[in-house]
């Protein structure tokens, strides 16, 4: 039932289903993010402590965020991308905790997370103007352009999977090289970079995500005025 | 770098399990809580709103208010000016007839106070002369002077009208026609016959007496009954002195 994993994890099995330390991980932050938030929200009040405000202002950020993209549907979107953010945030600074690693560093992870990407964006596109009207926009504005789409999309989700699972994993292999060549004389540094390519990384994915939603949203040639970077 | 299949399939379900924890225990109270508040806020601001908008109503009313007492202030103010006006004319005109009715009854009392003066000046100088023609006729006093008054008295009784010449004869007849006649000094015998000769014509037959009283000073007193002819200085003094008191 237990075995080592490649990387020399322990690797739990369910019959058919393997649980890697990623899942485990996972489940780890979403039990902290779950408690957390249970206990944060269960004690608001119309006077906000410090960490209602805290709560509030981080809430407040994302959702000003969506309004500024997507006008008039924040709350359609809000929970995915929101989650996207909060998620991918403490997934990849969680390697900065002993004992444990980024669930990022894995394709798995990165490709599942880019997958939700990918059939959200036509979740919210259908559900925003209809299944033969989303479906419209992949031949417009010539029915030619159906196949460069359709290879669109599938690059794009690739991109976003590969994007964040290289970053993060080349900077903690590269993190590792670094204290392994150069001692204990440059951890801070190297953590500082650390969170710093964990934040940057966790604003490109849900942001790209959220662009995603918001061209299929207003995907009747009205392209996002944002590109991918 | 591997794909897990069991991993990928395990993290979308995670994560769609995420999104719905933290919907329902993070996302869904955080917005309704600040929902509340800015619902609160609003709330708050247009009851703000409404107490400002009645503050400035009130505000007007004030104003206009303080307008009007301003401009009934400054109405009485100019109607109590006229008014002090006009009680000061008439002050003024009243002071000025009171003025006038003291002057003049200022005027009235120096008259009657220089006229008071001039009345005693007078009266005193009359007790003067009398005092003085009294000294006067004193000194004169002398049995000349006394033949010239009987001289005198004689004329006198020459010119008498005839209708005082039957008062003396009425007075003597009445008295039993008796004349009486004092002098100053002794009336030398010549001139007593003179005299009794023309009391006799002016009278009628009468017995003539003769009688010394000095304090008639200088002259002769005829006593004919109730009749009595003066012609002496102490008659003439009571004359004057009779002046100065009449003047008092």
């Amino acid at each position: 039932m237990e075995s080592h994993g490649a990387q020399g994890h322990w690797v739990l099995t369910l019959g058919p289903l393997e649980i890697g330390w990623e899942v485990l991980t996972t489940w780890l932050i979403m039990a902290l993010l779950g408690l957390g938030s249970w206990l944060l929200t269960r004690r608001f009040t119309d006077d906000p402590g410090r960490l209602q405000t805290m709560t509030e202002g981080i809430i407040s950020v994302i959702e000003g965020a969506i309004e500024a993209v997507l006008p008039g549907h924040t709350w359609r979107v809000l929970p995915f991308v929101g989650t996207l953010w909060i998620f991918l945030t403490v997934a990849n600074l969680i390697g900065l905790v002993p004992g444990l690693d980024s669930p990022t560093t894995e394709i798995s992870v990165t490709g599942a997370l880019a997958i939700l990407v990918f059939m959200s964006v036509h979740w919210f596109g259908i559900r925003s103007e209809g299944l033969w009207g989303y479906l419209k926009h992949y031949v417009s504005p010539s029915p030619l352009l159906l196949p460069f789409h359709i290879i669109g999309e599938i690059t794009r989700t690739l991109a976003l999977a590969v994007r964040l699972f290289g970053n993060i994993m080349s900077m903690e292999n590269a993190a590792l090289i670094i204290l392994m060549v150069m001692g204990f004389l440059a951890p801070i540094p190297i953590l500082m970079l650390h969170i710093i390519e964990a934040l940057v990384q966790t604003y490109i994915f849900g942001m790209l995500a959220l662009i995603f939603i918001a061209g299929a949203i207003s995907s009747q040639g009205k392209p996002s005025s944002r590109r991918e970077p | 770098m591997e794909l897990n299949w069991s991993t990928f399939i395990l993290e979308i379900i995670n994560f769609l399990v995420l999104v719905w924890i933290l919907k329902r225990f993070l996302y869904r109270p955080v917005l309704e809580a600040i929902e509340a508040r800015k619902n609160r806020i609003a709330q708050e601001k247009q009851q703000i709103d409404a107490l400002k908008e009645e503050t400035e109503r009130l505000n007007r009313e004030t104003q206009n208010k303080k307008n009007l007492w301003e401009e009934e202030k400054e109405q009485r103010h100019h109607a109590l000016i006229e008014e002090i006006a006009a009680e000061r004319e008439s002050l003024m005109e009243q002071l000025h007839t009171e003025l006038e009715q003291e002057r003049r009854r200022q005027e009235n009392l120096d008259r009657a106070r220089r006229a008071e003066i001039n009345r005693k000046m007078e009266a005193q100088a009359l007790r003067q002369g009398g005092r003085f023609v009294s000294r006067l006729l004193e000194r004169l006093a002398c049995p000349e002077l006394e033949a010239r008054q009987i001289e005198l008295l004689m004329e006198e009784l020459h010119r008498l009208p005839p209708e005082k010449a039957r008062t003396i004869q009425t007075a003597m007849e009445e008295d039993g026609g008796d004349i009486k006649v004092f002098s100053g000094f002794t009336i030398p015998g010549e001139t007593r016959e003179q005299l009794s000769e023309i009391l006799q014509q002016v009278a009628g037959p009468a017995r003539v007496s003769f009688h010394k009283d000095e304090s008639l000073l200088s002259g002769v007193s005829v006593h004919v009954g109730y009749w009595v002819l003066e012609a002496n200085l102490k008659d003439e003094m009571k004359f004057f002195m009779d002046i100065v008191d009449d003047e008092h």
